[in-house]
């Protein structure tokens, strides 16, 4: 939901940007050009006639009306579902909560996975359930790699004191030519 | 004809600010060996540096319970369970003995886990 959440901010922002710009122009442009008639950029007397021309009862007022509500209530859903997936840890006593984000999780393996000669580059994304690494390897890496480095994350998960252990996905993809 | 004056332990309160409380918050833990500061720097201009970051909420009672919230950096590796178990002593001890404050609830996040900042070189002179 974060996902969707930071897609939605700036495209609702830019839309509101967007309609505010063409707000002021229309202004300006009828104080300046009172001689122009309708609009410069958006024909707003055709809309005012429109929007004139509608009653409350009509159904597509109501319509109207319904779906502004339920997409407001998605995003309002959105919102508050979109909550930062905190890491819990083991507090030392009951009165403590310890937690961490993702983020600093997935550092700390990105780190650790780098550190191998045999890695090129890696990038890992953290959740309490999943750890998934995809590392470019030389393509003269050895084969066991893979397994090379589910060992080396997971062993830095067990120094980790994670109230849940995630599982560990890694993929390795060569890199061609020669170190 | 002067008014006797009230008891010495009734003429007044003290009243510590969530301010002055979040300060001693934060002190107490970056002094816990473990936890480390961070640079802040805007546009890649090194601006100094920040530790532990505190909020602090004070409950109704006498003395008054605290309710601490803390973001720390910590060293790594180490131990995350030992150095928060300090943390949270070494808050509890310094709330209660520079303003008189019991620590009901301590939350940690941990914003970040890393070694010690490379000491910068040496300058050629």
């Amino acid at each position: 939901m974060r996902a969707v959440l930071r897609v939605l901010a700036p495209l609702l922002g830019l839309v509101l940007a967007t309609v505010g710009v063409l707000v002021v122009i229309e202004v300006v442009a009828e104080w300046v050009l009172p001689e122009h008639e309708g609009g410069l950029l958006v024909p707003w007397p055709e809309w005012g006639a429109v929007l004139a021309g509608l009653a409350w009862s009509q159904n597509l007022v109501r319509g109207i009306a319904i779906g502004v509500g339920v997409v407001g209530l998605l995003m309002v859903l959105v919102a508050l579902t979109a909550r930062r997936a905190d890491l819990r840890l083991v507090a030392p006593s009951d009165d403590m909560t310890v937690t961490t984000s993702p983020r600093v999780l997935a550092r700390l393996i990105g780190t650790r996975v780098r550190a191998s000669d045999d890695v090129l580059s890696a990038s890992v994304t953290a959740s309490e359930r999943r750890v998934a690494v995809t590392a470019r390897a030389w393509n003269d890496a050895p084969e066991e790699l893979r397994s090379t480095i589910v060992d080396r994350v997971q062993e830095l998960l067990a120094e980790l004191p994670l109230r849940r252990t995630p599982r560990v996905a890694v993929s390795v993809q060569e890199r061609e030519g020669v170190r | 004809m002067r008014t006797p004056l009230a008891e010495p332990a009734e003429r007044g309160r003290l009243d510590i600010h969530p301010g002055v409380l979040r300060k001693i918050v934060e002190r107490a833990a970056d002094g816990v060996p473990g936890t480390l500061r961070n640079e802040r720097s805007i546009a890649g201009i090194d601006v100094g540096e920040y530790g532990a970051s505190a909020r602090v909420t004070v409950g109704t009672g006498d003395p008054a319970p605290v309710d601490v919230r803390l973001e720390l950096t910590l060293r790594y590796p180490s131990a995350v369970r030992a150095v928060v178990e300090a943390v949270r002593a070494a808050v509890a001890v310094e709330l209660d003995r520079l303003a008189g404050h019991r620590m009901r609830s301590l939350a940690v996040t941990v914003t970040g886990l890393r070694g010690p900042s490379a000491p910068a070189p040496a300058r050629l002179r």
